[in-house]
């Protein structure tokens, strides 16, 4: 029990999946991951759930493409969200939340990353192994695409997660991953760029490799 | 003003960036435009792309080595209790696909989210929600918005409900029937799936992340669910 009561079973990693995902009546004692306070509920442990429940898609789309490892990935926004559970207090509003879980999944991530110290990676077996999740729009084209991103370093491939599916902005990226808006916006120019190329577009009227306007070089990674 | 390689630098960066020195490039570039263009599909592309479906588990059937290894029976049956848990949220729940076509059909028409007080006319909603068999009582507030959209291959009400906070999409999804009310938050939208009494299809509420909260989305859908009067 945590210091302010509350309960938390907590079973091994590989069955904790949805543990926040049911809505607060589906939960069975010792089941799955399992919250109860004191009075036996309450409308903010409700509310966290039906967060979790919401944004969890997109969460779990942030640590795939992080990690290109949709277990792995699964496993980090467990326990991000039982890291947020516990510092809940310092979530000042539902608005702010998207990013504060953002910023707790990176974090959970360079935490495994150091647990597990990952060796060197064949990116052709990441992407067999992924093969499903790639392909799961039967989609030629999509799946060409998704390999091209996993095949992004991953200096490049995250600022570009962050602004087209998160929507962050250049000045929101450069917070998150403490770089200068210049170097976020080499890292994204770069980034397309690469895309491109690897998807075999037309990329002849491409500017040469450099930084766009205003913005002062980033090393190549 | 800029040159042609200063603007496709910055496109590249931000194929959705916008300043009068970009505007003035592009009216006066006889290559630019087309290049945004392809850009812009492409960029079509990387957004679906990155969209990969978290409700798919495929790796469900791969278990890593590290899992198969534990104890046969406790991991089978629990196991079996995870399975019978994620079925009976998979039943319980509409499917995330649903909120993600809902988003995705947000792209096609950033017009709607305009801030108006000008109601649409009468006679322009009526036929819009007839398509769907139903009216609005006028509690659900002002229409400002009202076309008749194809949605998952039938043609759907699309709304905007203007609110003190800012215009609200109401999409009533007559052939999209859910067990439960649920939250969603993706690609820049928040929202809510509600179901619609008497298995009349669900209605989908949802505003721009940066311009409301859930709280107020929650209560637009209770507002217009309970305006809906079906006619057939």
């Amino acid at each position: 029990m945590t210091p302010d009561g509350i309960w938390i079973h907590v079973l091994p990693r590989g069955l904790r999946r949805d543990a926040l995902l049911s809505s607060p009546g589906n939960h069975e004692p010792d089941v799955d991951l399992y919250m109860k306070d004191d009075v036996g509920g309450n409308v903010g442990r409700a509310r966290f759930q039906a967060l979790c429940q919401a944004l969890r898609p997109d969460l779990l789309r942030f640590a795939f493409w992080l990690s290109r490892d949709f277990a792995l990935a699964e496993d980090v926004v467990q326990e991000t969200m039982l890291r947020a559970w516990k510092a809940r207090d310092s979530l000042q509003s539902e608005s702010a939340a998207k990013p504060w879980f953002l910023t707790i999944i990176r974090r959970e991530y360079a935490r495994t990353f150091e647990r597990k110290r990952f060796v060197t990676v064949d990116v052709d077996e990441l992407i067999a192994r992924e093969e499903p999740m790639l392909a799961a729009a039967h989609d030629q084209d999509l799946a060409e695409l998704r390999a091209a991103l996993f095949k992004l370093p991953e200096e490049y491939r995250e600022p570009l997660v962050l602004q087209v599916l998160m929507g962050y902005s250049t000045a929101e990226i450069a917070a998150e991953l403490g770089l200068s808006t210049g170097a976020v916006l080499t890292r994204l120019f770069r980034a397309r760029k690469q895309l491109r190329v690897l998807c075999g577009e037309d990329a002849s009227m491409d500017p040469a490799d450099g930084a766009p306007e205003d913005a002062p070089e980033d090393p190549e990674p | 003003m800029i040159d042609c390689t200063q603007y496709r630098r910055i496109v590249l960066a931000d194929p959705h960036a916008a300043s009068p020195e970009l505007a003035e490039h592009l009216a006066h570039c006889g290559e630019c435009p087309a290049y945004r263009e392809r850009l812009l599909r492409f960029e079509g592309r990387i957004t679906r792309a990155l969209r990969v479906d978290a409700d798919v588990t495929p790796l469900r059937a791969q278990v890593p080595p590290l899992r198969r290894r534990r104890n046969g029976w406790l991991a089978m049956a629990a196991s079996l209790v995870v399975a019978l848990l994620v079925g009976t949220l998979w039943l319980g729940a509409p499917h995330t696909s649903l909120a993600a076509d809902v988003v995705a059909h947000m792209a096609g028409e950033p017009l709607a989210w305009a801030r108006t007080d000008v109601p649409v006319p009468a006679a322009d909603l009526a036929p819009v929600l007839a398509e769907a068999h139903m009216r609005l009582r006028p509690d659900a507030g002002m229409v400002s918005y009202a076309q008749s959209c194809l949605f998952r291959g039938h043609h759907v009400p699309h709304l905007v409900v203007q609110t003190d906070m800012g215009p609200v999409t109401v999409m009533v999804l007559v052939h999209e029937n859910v067990a439960a009310a649920r939250m969603f938050d993706e690609g820049g939208y928040r929202g809510t799936i509600v179901p619609l009494p008497d298995r009349h299809g669900s209605i989908a509420v949802l505003v721009k992340g940066d311009e409301g909260d859930l709280a107020q989305v929650e209560s637009v859908a209770a507002r217009v669910k309970a305006a809906i009067v079906w006619t057939g």
